[in-house]
């Protein structure tokens, strides 16, 4: 039994008098401990994978499995639960909470949790043990994003969810964002998703989903993931 | 370029879509502008407003601009004069006067006035308009609280002074009910009656009064209708046209007092004159009175002469008329028996003629009844033949018949005749039915007879008609010997020829014959001749008494005769002395008609007199009268003097006009706050919605746009929503807010229709300032957004930079805080601009609620004050005028002896005027024993410590109200103008709320006035709610020394109504403020979370529960509307002291406190809207899309 597994799911919306599906019979499986990058093209419905799987939007057919719960059957407040307890978020634009120092952001997750990751220790983890008491504004973009990262995993998560993380980041931040991210999947077992359209990028991954047009177009499983220093693009 | 044309612009579309997907802050907006407008334009015009409905009123009714009044009174002439002076359009001359009037045991005291329908027009309400002399006008207020009602009769009692006759009759019908422009309010003056305290009007016809001169003369001015009554142009037009008629007026009164002095001086002639002519009258007809006396003692005596003439004649007369009556008598008596004798005569004739007649008759029947007896005598003989009967004659049938036997045999013997006869008869019927048989046979015979010869003889037929032939042949023979036989008997028993008819008519003959008919006929007959002997002895009897009486008659006549003649001579002796007794009579008759001619004139010519005398003397004493008054005038008053008052004297007019003002000054910063919170919310939205679309600023810079073209999206957006609002709430504004609050004063002015102005000024700069206001700040917001270069704003903002507050440097007190708590203080304190914007904004509306709340609580907390804390008394008794010691006992009896009465003192009050160098008004005094007495009925004590104070033996004690209007603190001396002018200290301030009083011991008033003061009231206490009250009431004013009671309680209630127009506008406030609170805490709700949406959605990605996130933002809410309400108390507390100095009027002292209710209602209902505000929010983050959190940094 995969740790992670969608099983033909569907979602469309309504918009206006047009019904668009934006995911159409997808399914695929995540093993525990995974590295994996959904890759597709703008407007493919790798979003709204990670919406659904996110906890953040119900699927209209199909099933989601994670570590056993059925996700798509949740109601509204056991999927503000699920995403609370078991996911952690990683934005492209790292929504920091901008009143808050760099520790407090974290402290905001982990205080939510069951059994949070001491904040500081984390902080430390993703190299900013120097700028605990900063505040977002005033650090740059590659460390909002260790922040980001850093909230997200102080709340100990079963899954972490990045949305194009190194999006608005430069080549060599967005690297380094990478490996974290990488670091973090290998040494601590940590399930990792990663949505991007940067395809140059799915070499690190041990698995690797391609969307096109609502469905998966393959998936293709690497054996010998390389390392992110490796890559160039 | 074509194509151009046709594309709409985009940046209209852009504009629209922009208001149609933020339609709540549009709204917001909108009804932001519309309050802030409504209130202000809307109170602000309510001054002018008032103002100008009472103006159009005044004119309409024509109220007086001038009211002339004259000590001495005004003339006609006076009046003619005014009407030529200058400037004056109308002048007429009025009657204002006092009058008491009683309606149900209560007294109360009026002004009665004089209308006409050229000035002062009263507004007639109800009923009709008088038709005559005896019918009133009253006020509404007077049906109402007397009880009157229509129809009624009034009687009013205009005192002994002045007025003690100047209306026609002292009953009027009320027969309609009216406002008069001369009263706008419920003050309606004083009187010197009574109580002193006017209480009604009362509106008379003019010719209702029957004074000498005119009390007032009212004046209307040229061009003064046209001006606004309350502005300064028409007060410096009047104390112009004052200015230049003073001189006039000083003439005239000058003219007025000499015209009185000659006036005195020709009065005073005239009525010596009067007093010769009518003493010379007299002496005329005392004289009148004596000649007529002498003839009426002459035509005495001729009438004793008379008299005894006349009483002989009478008796004289008297004699010959009994004479005449005998004769006459004797007369009568002649005549009756002549008449007597002549019927005897005549009777006795009848009586000879009737007995001869009878005689004759007798004779007749006589002959008859012989001749009868002759044929019985013959019939007899012969039937008797055969028996030996014969009588020759008839005295020997007369002899048989009256011997029984032998009339016996007579009888027989016609009674066997009788039968022959009928056996007679009876045969010869027998024979001929026998023959009519015989022959018949004999017919039938024949006829076979003949039938056999026909027949031939071996038939048949032949031989039994033979043998029939033979057999009838045998039986008439038999038939026929029988009839032979009987033929033979009838030759031999029968005479011949005897026939049934002969026997027949001898058989009738017999009929009826008999002796004793015979018998009894002659009887008769002799007993008649017997009867006609005794008739003629009778008749000669009388015969013989007949000529008796004849001879009595002849005496009798010879003697009456005689009578006749004696009175014949007396009649003519009467005759002399009645002629002579009728010369008498007449001489007499004219004496007496001489007389009385003389007398009917001399009455006449007294009554005349008389007439004359009354007359004479009722205008001898009304010139008297009106010579003394007119001395006790030029006296007492000294020189006639005018005086000019204009409308400020009216008190209504007055007390109207600062009551606008305080309406005015009510407008003036109440909603100015009221504007500034409103303006301030409206201005912070604009500014959050242009900072919210800073990249699509950039982009549309970045396209090309110029920096007007991008700004006018904002500035018109801002514009539309403010201006429409603001148009709306200004037309909400001019009209609901003047209507509600001038229908609360009219609760206690009488105007006309409410007159709604427009005030351009106004209404532009409240329209301005909101649209101006909300429009700057867009404009303002865009151009330093629109100053930085695009590539900047398309960037994200750098966000205000996270900074450590002050708190945390307080370390153990920032580590206790809960991590949720931190970030919202520091949330909180980021954002200043917000934090302050919604503190002041909430602020503003709790003080708002707060004052308005609290000017209601210093309204009416005034009333129970007043009511339940300060009076302990619970009714004043007024007594009447100079009560006398018995009255005063009556009175005292009745309170001791009630068991309702728990407490009562006798006082003296009177209305005095008190003045210090700032400040004059009316207030009462009240003079009592001493302070413990007083202590008993009026709870005297500091307003801010509640410390008692005492009324001391020296110095007053005044209410707070007067002292601040005085403007005098304890130890400072005031003027007292009562019966005199005395300086009095003030010893002690007292709290109190409801008009002014001056308490002083009686010591203290002696020693002022130097006189004792006059015990004209009664303080009483009772329990006023106890069934038995009433009666008591009752009793109390039904007493001879006891004019009114005025209960408390019904002060309270009309104050208590006075107080509702205030109310009203505390109501209206209120709601306003309500709304604006409202409306802010949505508004800044809403724009604290539409800047945070990024941030919101964040924390439900991160697991964020809907009660979490929500908590997240109420917290920040809470503590703000924490912050806000805190600094509405405080600002609420200061504009509350502010207001209420401001609104309150001279009469009333309002409470300076907010009750600690208020300030709980301002705190619920701000967190009940903030409760309100943050549900709905709850709701909107319940549907806030995660994705947001997605989506690029705007």
């Amino acid at each position: 039994m995969a740790y992670i597994s969608l099983d033909h799911v569907v979602k469309r919306y309504q918009m206006g008098e047009v019904t668009i599906t934006a995911v159409n019979d997808i399914s695929f499986e995540i093993q525990k401990g995974e590295f994996v990058i959904i890759v597709g093209p703008s407007g493919a419905g790798k979003t709204t994978v990670l919406n659904i799987l996110g906890g953040m939007d119900a699927c209209d057919e199909g099933t989601i499995l994670v570590d056993g719960k059925e996700i798509s059957r949740c109601s509204s407040r056991q999927l503000t639960s699920y995403r609370r307890y078991d996911i952690g978020f990683v934005f492209q634009f790292y929504n920091l909470i901008q009143n808050l120092t760099a520790l407090e952001n974290v402290e905001l997750a982990a205080q939510i949790c069951k059994d949070p990751l001491p904040a500081r220790e984390v902080l430390v983890h993703v190299g900013l043990g120097e700028r605990l008491n900063n505040f977002p504004a005033q650090l740059s973009g590659g460390e909002q994003q260790r922040v980001a990262i850093a909230r997200a995993l102080a709340k100990n998560p079963k899954l972490l969810l990045c949305d194009e993380p190194t999006g608005a980041l430069d080549y060599v931040t967005g690297k380094a964002i990478l490996k974290l991210l990488q670091d973090t999947c290998r040494h601590q077992g940590m399930t990792v998703v990663v949505i991007t359209h940067n395809t140059a990028i799915a070499p690190m991954a041990d698995k690797v989903i391609h969307v096109k047009n609502g469905r998966v177009d393959r998936v293709v499983l690497n054996q010998h993931p390389t390392p992110v220093e490796e890559i160039e693009w | 370029m074509r194509k151009k044309k046709h594309t709409p612009n985009r940046l209209l579309t852009d504009t629209l879509r922009e208001i149609k997907n933020t339609r709540s802050r549009f709204f917001s907006i909108m009804i932001l502008s519309a309050l802030a407008v409504c209130f202000l334009a809307g109170l602000r015009v309510t001054e002018p407003d008032m103002k100008n409905s009472v103006d159009r009123y005044l004119d309409d009714q024509k109220l007086m601009d001038l009211r002339v009044v004259s000590t001495l009174g005004l003339t006609d002439e006076d009046l003619e004069a005014i009407s030529g002076q200058e400037g004056v359009e109308l002048a007429q001359g009025a009657y204002t006067i006092d009058a008491t009037v009683e309606v149900a045991g209560n007294d109360s005291t009026v002004k009665v006035l004089s209308y006409t329908q050229d000035i002062n027009l009263p507004v007639l309400l109800e009923g009709r308009m008088p038709e005559n002399a005896g019918e009133c006008l009253v006020e509404p207020r007077f049906l109402l609280e007397t009880g009157a009602a229509l129809g009624d009769t009034i009687t009013l009692y205009t005192g002994t002074g002045d007025y003690e006759d100047a209306l026609i009759q002292e009953t009027f019908t009320i027969v309609g009910s009216a406002n008069s422009p001369l009263y706008l309010g419920v003050e309606r003056g004083s009187s010197t009656l009574g109580t002193g305290k006017v209480n009604y009007f009362i509106l008379l016809p003019m010719d209702a009064f029957q004074m000498e001169t005119y009390t007032d003369a009212y004046l209307l001015m040229e061009g003064a209708a046209e001006l606004m009554t309350y502005d300064t142009d028409y007060e410096e037009l009047i104390e112009g046209y004052i200015d230049a008629l003073e001189p006039f007026a000083d003439e005239r009164a000058a003219l007025r007092s000499e015209s009185l002095r000659d006036e005195i001086a020709e009065g005073e002639q005239e009525l010596a004159d009067a007093r010769q002519k009518l003493a010379d009258a007299q002496a005329e007809i005392e004289d009148a009175r004596r000649e007529l006396d002498d003839g009426w003692a002459d035509y005495q005596e001729g009438k004793a002469d008379y008299d005894s003439g006349y009483r002989e004649y009478q008796d004289g007369l008297k004699e010959y008329q009994d004479g005449v009556a005998e004769i006459e008598d004797a007369r009568r008596q002649m005549e009756d028996g002549w008449a007597q004798y002549q019927d005897g005569l005549d009777e006795y004739t009848q009586g000879v003629y009737d007995l001869d007649d009878a005689a004759r008759q007798l004779q007749a029947q006589q002959d008859t009844f012989m001749a009868g007896l002759d044929q019985f005598r013959v019939t007899l003989n012969q039937l008797g033949a055969s028996q030996g009967l014969n009588y020759p004659d008839n005295d020997s049938l007369l002899a048989d018949l009256a011997d029984p036997d032998k009339s016996a045999v007579i009888d027989g013997l016609l009674e066997g005749t009788r039968k022959d006869l009928e056996n007679g008869i009876a045969l010869l019927n027998q024979v001929a039915d026998l023959q009519k048989s015989v022959d018949a046979q004999t017919g039938e015979l024949d006829a076979k007879q003949a039938a056999l010869a026909a027949l031939e003889p071996d038939s048949p037929e032949y031989a039994v008609l033979s043998q029939e032939i033979t057999e009838l042949g045998t039986a008439l023979a038999a038939d026929q010997t029988t009839l032979a036989f009987l033929q033979g008997l009838v030759q031999s028993s029968l005479p011949a020829g005897a026939t049934v008819e002969s026997l027949q008519a001898q058989k009738s003959q017999l009929e009826g014959l008999s002796a004793g008919f015979f018998y009894s006929s002659y009887q008769a007959i002799l007993g008649g001749w017997d009867q006609i002997m005794a008739g003629q002895a009778q008749l000669e009897k009388a015969k013989k008494q007949l000529d008796a009486a004849y001879e009595v008659l002849e005496e009798g006549q010879a003697q009456l005769r005689a009578g006749e003649w004696e009175l014949i001579f007396a009649q003519e002796d009467l005759k002399e002395a009645e002629a002579e007794l009728e010369d008498g009579r007449r001489e007499l008759a004219d004496g007496l008609a001489e007389l009385e001619d003389g007398e009917a004139e001399y009455a006449d010519g007294y009554q005349e007199y008389l007439t004359e005398k009354a007359d004479a003397e009722e205008e001898m004493a009304d010139a008297q009268k009106k010579l003394e008054q007119a001395q006790r005038d030029l006296e007492e008053k000294g020189d006639c003097e005018w005086y000019l008052l204009d409308r400020d004297t009216n008190i209504g007019f007055v007390s109207y006009s600062m009551d606008a003002d305080r309406m005015g000054n009510l407008a003036s910063v109440f909603p100015l706050i009221f504007f500034l919170v409103a303006a301030l919310v409206c201005l912070t939205t604009m500014t959050r919605m242009v900072e919210d679309q800073r990249v699509a600023i950039g982009g549309m810079k970045a396209l090309g746009y110029s920096k007007g073209a991008i700004a006018i999206k904002y500035v018109g957006y801002g514009f539309l929503a403010s201006a429409v609002g603001a148009l709306v709430g200004l037309g909400i504004g001019l009209t609901l807010l003047p209507w509600i609050i001038c229908t609360a004063w009219k609760i206690i002015y009488n105007f006309g229709d409410i007159y709604y102005g427009v005030e351009p000024l106004t209404s532009i700069t409240a329209c301005l300032a909101a649209v101006g206001t909300v429009t700057l700040a867009a404009l303002g917001a865009c151009f330093s957004t629109l100053t930085a270069v695009p590539a900047q704003l398309m960037r994200p903002k750098s966000p205000p930079m996270g900074k450590r507050i002050l708190l945390e440097r307080i370390g153990p007190l920032w580590q206790s805080l809960s991590f949720n708590y931190k970030i919202t203080l520091r949330n909180l304190f980021r954002y200043k601009k917000r934090f302050w914007m919604t503190v002041v904004g909430i602020g503003g509306c709790a003080a708002l609620i707060v004052t308005a709340f609290g000017l209601r609580d210093s309204i009416f907390a005034v009333m129970d004050k007043q009511y339940d804390e300060i009076y302990r008394y619970t009714s004043l008794m007024g007594l009447v005028d100079r009560v006398t010691p018995g009255e005063w006992a009556e009175v005292e009896d009745a309170l001791e002896e009630s068991p309702l009465v728990e407490d009562w003192t006798r006082e003296h009050t009177e209305t005095i005027t008190a003045e210090s160098d700032s400040y004059t008004a009316d207030a009462t005094l009240d003079v009592v024993e001493d302070g413990s007495v007083l202590e008993r009925f009026v709870n005297l004590r500091h307003r801010t410590d509640s410390d008692p104070v005492t009324l001391p033996q020296e110095g007053v004690i005044i209410t707070e109200k007067l002292s601040l209007l005085l403007d005098v603190e304890v130890g400072d001396t005031i003027t007292l103008d009562g019966d005199s002018r005395v300086e009095a200290v003030v010893a002690d301030i007292t709290e109190h709320y409801i008009q002014h009083n001056v308490y002083m011991s009686s010591a203290y008033y002696e020693e002022l006035f130097g006189q004792e003061p006059e015990g004209n009231a009664v303080m009483v206490r009772y329990d006023v709610d106890d069934p038995q009250a009433a009666a008591l009431e009752q009793s109390l004013v039904s007493l001879d020394g006891v004019n009114s009671l005025t209960r408390m309680e019904d002060t309270r209630q009309t104050f208590g109504t006075s107080l509702k127009s205030v109310d009203y506008a505390v109501a209206l406030i209120i709601v306003c403020a309500a709304a604006l609170a409202f409306v802010v805490l949505y508004n800044l709700t809403n724009i604290n979370i539409t800047e945070r949406m990024r941030e919101l959605a964040t924390l439900k990605v991160l697991g964020f529960y809907d009660g979490e996130l929500s908590a997240y933002i109420y917290r920040e809410n809470v503590i703000l509307t924490v912050f806000g309400v805190g600094l509405g108390m405080f600002l609420g507390k200061l504009l509350h002291q502010w207001l209420i100095l401001t609104v309150e009027i001279d009469l009333l002292m309002f409470s300076r406190e907010v009750e600690p209710a208020s300030y709980l209602w301002a705190i619920l209902l701000t967190t009940a809207f903030s409760l309100v505000v943050n549900l709905a929010a709850h709701f909107k983050l319940k549907k806030l899309d995660m994705v947001e959190s997605l989506k690029t940094v705007e």
